[in-house]
């Protein structure tokens, strides 16, 4: 090969050559490029803010390995947002659980709320409402809506307005009440005693709110009224009890010298009229003592076998005085007698004639009946009998509802804002230690009746002389004699006195043991006494109770009546059992005496049975 | 200019001279490669830089990638230490 051959080889071998070097340096940059471009992309994948490329120059650029370094970076991105979702994932789910809790919580804090017994309240510093329990919803009868527009003081009783205003202010300068009383007014209108606490809600030191627990103590504040009811009641029956000892030995006084003075005094004298009345004041004013002590007591009757009609005729007039209603009487003649005490039973006709008074405040008719009935087997009164008398007193009034029927009997029950509440818990009472029943019927808008069923009585009716005329010892029959025993010289010369007027012997003692003495010297003497008149009680001496066991150790045929201004003494109910054979209450009559004494002393037979 | 990767240990790269984009590939391409260190055994990698923006970068970069990022601006640069986050 030549030399131009050669040279001309190489020159072809030459531009080939730099043809392949042009077609590499392309490549090359086709690759940079995509390089570049590729790094850019993934720099804003990254989104960073690190600009492109562009900066660098090839070399540096390749050298760098931008898409591998960005890949394995990118790769920590995904990772990390894989963690970063998983621990969000798991925040989410934390959060959803203690949201639970919490729910679950507060509907625990709820039920609590709800579920108490106390009337539970929050108030803003306004006095609105912010919640309140269902205690207090129900007490009150408000709704939630009701709630929602009322404020604090719209729901409290007139007289607790200003005293709550007060104990609010207090409230608001965070102050903490201790205890505090007052009234709520229901929606009804009905009022609500309650008792609680109040004290105040801070937020960053400021009072927010006021929270409240109180306590419904209507009931108890009427059982606490009851209460100073009953005790007021024991200090009066105390009181009672007291007086009327002193009481009735001053109306025996009184009642036995206007006996003995009408004796002396002709049937046509002014003056006869004059003592008549002062003899009715006397036996009214005893009738108030017996009145005070039966209301204050309810004492153990003491019984004589009667006729009920009397008693339900005069009583019933007597409740009626002044009163526009008419009462209508329809009682039989032929009546079952009954034992009753007539005071205690005079209370009865009067209680229950001025209730139906009351029912009737525009007058109206009244009808008492009185009627023999034989119950049947299964009659379903509370009493044992069947052959009874039956009283009812039925008025037209407007009745009464089937709610308030059932606590009727009920002491302290009352529906009148000055009612004590006791007058038909006596007749009840009364009318139960008579073993018989008090009954209602009611028919709202009707009227209302009252039914007295009373056993009828074995014995034989005592025929009460009616007559003013007193009595006298029948001519010629032998004089009886009998001791008079009795601490108050007044009384015990008073009833010497009038017994003397009936033609008995008298003698006089002033106490057990003087009474004993006087009896055994009587016997010695071959002059027994018929009949002793004890008094029960004698203060600081032997009364009648140990007296009458010792007379009757002396003479266990001795006839002894007991005397006490105490009518409701046990031992005055239930005489026979402490072996007296009569009773008769303090102050009485020359013929209630004398009646007594007949029935007890044999007679026309002067003197008792001695011992022999 | 690196260190072997140890616990608890600092690694240290000076960048001061590098801009961005090129400062933030190489502390990405640090990163990548003791990423273990970093993550499991406690080790920090110290970025010393003279240059503001990758500061910015570098940080946002290394925040994505799950990592803590303190900085602290000293005499003439800024000392960047990449953490595994706390």
């Amino acid at each position: 090969m030549s030399a131009n051959e050669e040279q001309e080889r190489l020159l072809e071998e030459n531009a080939a050559l730099r043809a392949r070097v042009h077609k590499g340096e392309e490549r090359n940059q086709g690759l940079v490029r995509y390089i570049r471009e590729k790094a850019d992309r993934l720099l804003t994948m990254m989104q960073c803010a690190a600009g492109n490329t562009d900066s660098l120059d090839d070399d540096l650029l390749v050298s760098l390995d931008p898409i591998g370094t960005i890949t394995d970076s990118f790769t920590q991105v995904v990772d990390n947002l894989h963690g970063m979702n998983d621990r969000l994932w798991a925040e989410i789910a934390e959060r959803s659980r203690v949201e639970a809790a919490l729910r679950e919580n507060e509907e625990r804090l709820q039920d609590f709320f709800d579920s108490a017994l106390d009337l539970i309240q929050i108030i803003d510093t306004g006095g609105r409402f912010i919640s309140v329990n269902r205690a207090w919803r129900e007490t009150l009868g408000y709704s939630t809506e009701d709630i929602a527009s009322l404020s604090f003081f719209d729901v409290l009783g007139a007289a607790s307005v200003e005293h709550c205003k007060t104990c609010f202010a207090r409230v608001l300068s965070n102050e903490d009440i201790g205890r505090v009383e007052f009234e709520l007014r229901g929606k009804d209108g009905r009022l609500i005693t309650v008792e609680g606490y109040v004290n105040p809600r801070l937020e960053d030191g400021q009072v927010v709110a006021a929270r409240s627990i109180f306590r419904d103590i209507t009931e108890r504040k009427k059982l606490e009224q009851n209460l100073f009811n009953a005790e007021k009641l024991e200090s009066i029956g105390v009181l009672a009890g007291g007086i009327a000892h002193d009481f009735n030995n001053l109306l025996t006084a009184i009642l036995g010298n206007i006996s003995l003075a009408l004796e002396h005094v002709p049937e046509s004298g002014s003056a006869r009229k004059n003592l008549g009345e002062a003899e009715t004041a006397s036996l009214r004013a005893r009738d108030l003592t017996q009145q005070l002590l039966t209301f204050s007591k309810g004492g153990a009757p003491i019984r004589r076998t009667t006729s009920i009609a009397d008693i339900i005729r005069d009583s019933a007039r007597f409740a009626l005085r002044g009163s526009n209603v008419r009462c209508e009487f329809a009682l039989s003649d032929n009546l079952f007698p009954v034992d009753i005490d007539a005071g205690q039973f005079t209370q009865v006709i009067h209680n229950l004639v001025s209730n139906a008074d009351q029912a009737l405040p525009a007058g109206g008719t009244l009808s008492i009946r009185a009627e023999n009935v034989v119950l049947p087997a299964d009659h379903g009164l509370p009493m044992k009998a069947h052959r009874c008398v039956r009283v009812s007193v039925e008025d037209q009034g407007s009745g009464i509802p089937a709610d308030r029927l059932k606590k009727i009997f009920d002491p302290f029950f009352t529906t009148r804002k000055d009612g004590s509440g006791l007058g038909l818990a006596v007749c009840y009472s009364v009318v139960k230690q008579h073993e018989g029943a008090l009954t209602v019927e009611s028919t709202p808008g009707v009227g209302t009746t009252f039914f007295i069923h009373l056993p009828a009585s074995e014995g034989v009716q005592s025929q009460v002389p009616r007559s003013e005329a007193i009595p006298v010892a029948a001519e010629g029959s032998p004089s009886r004699r009998v001791l008079v025993m009795d601490d108050e010289e007044m009384v015990r010369k008073v009833a010497m006195e009038v017994l003397g007027s009936i033609g008995y012997e008298t003698e006089g003692a002033c106490d057990g043991v003087g009474a004993i003495e006087a009896y055994s010297r009587a016997i010695r003497e071959g002059n027994a006494f018929d009949v002793v008149l004890m008094d029960l009680t004698i203060p600081g001496g032997m009364g009648g109770k140990e007296a009458v066991l010792k007379v009757l150790e002396i003479n266990p045929a001795a006839r002894v009546v007991v005397s006490s201004g105490y009518s409701n003494d046990p031992v005055m109910a239930d005489y026979r059992s402490f072996g007296f054979c009569g009773v008769i209450a303090k102050p009485y009559r020359i013929r209630d005496l004398r009646e007594l004494l007949d029935r007890v002393v044999p007679g026309g037979e002067g003197g008792g049975k001695s011992p022999a | 200019m690196e260190d072997a990767p140890a616990f608890g240990r600092v690694i240290a790269i000076d960048i001061r001279g590098q801009v961005c984009p090129a400062s933030l590939l190489i502390t990405l391409r640090k990163i990548n490669e003791i990423k273990d260190d970093i993550q499991k055994c406690g080790a920090r990698l110290e970025v010393l830089t003279d240059n503001r923006d990758s500061v910015g970068t570098i940080s946002e970069a290394a925040f994505n990638m799950g990592y803590g990022v303190g900085t602290e601006k000293q005499d003439g640069h800024y000392r960047m230490v990449i953490s595994a986050a706390g």
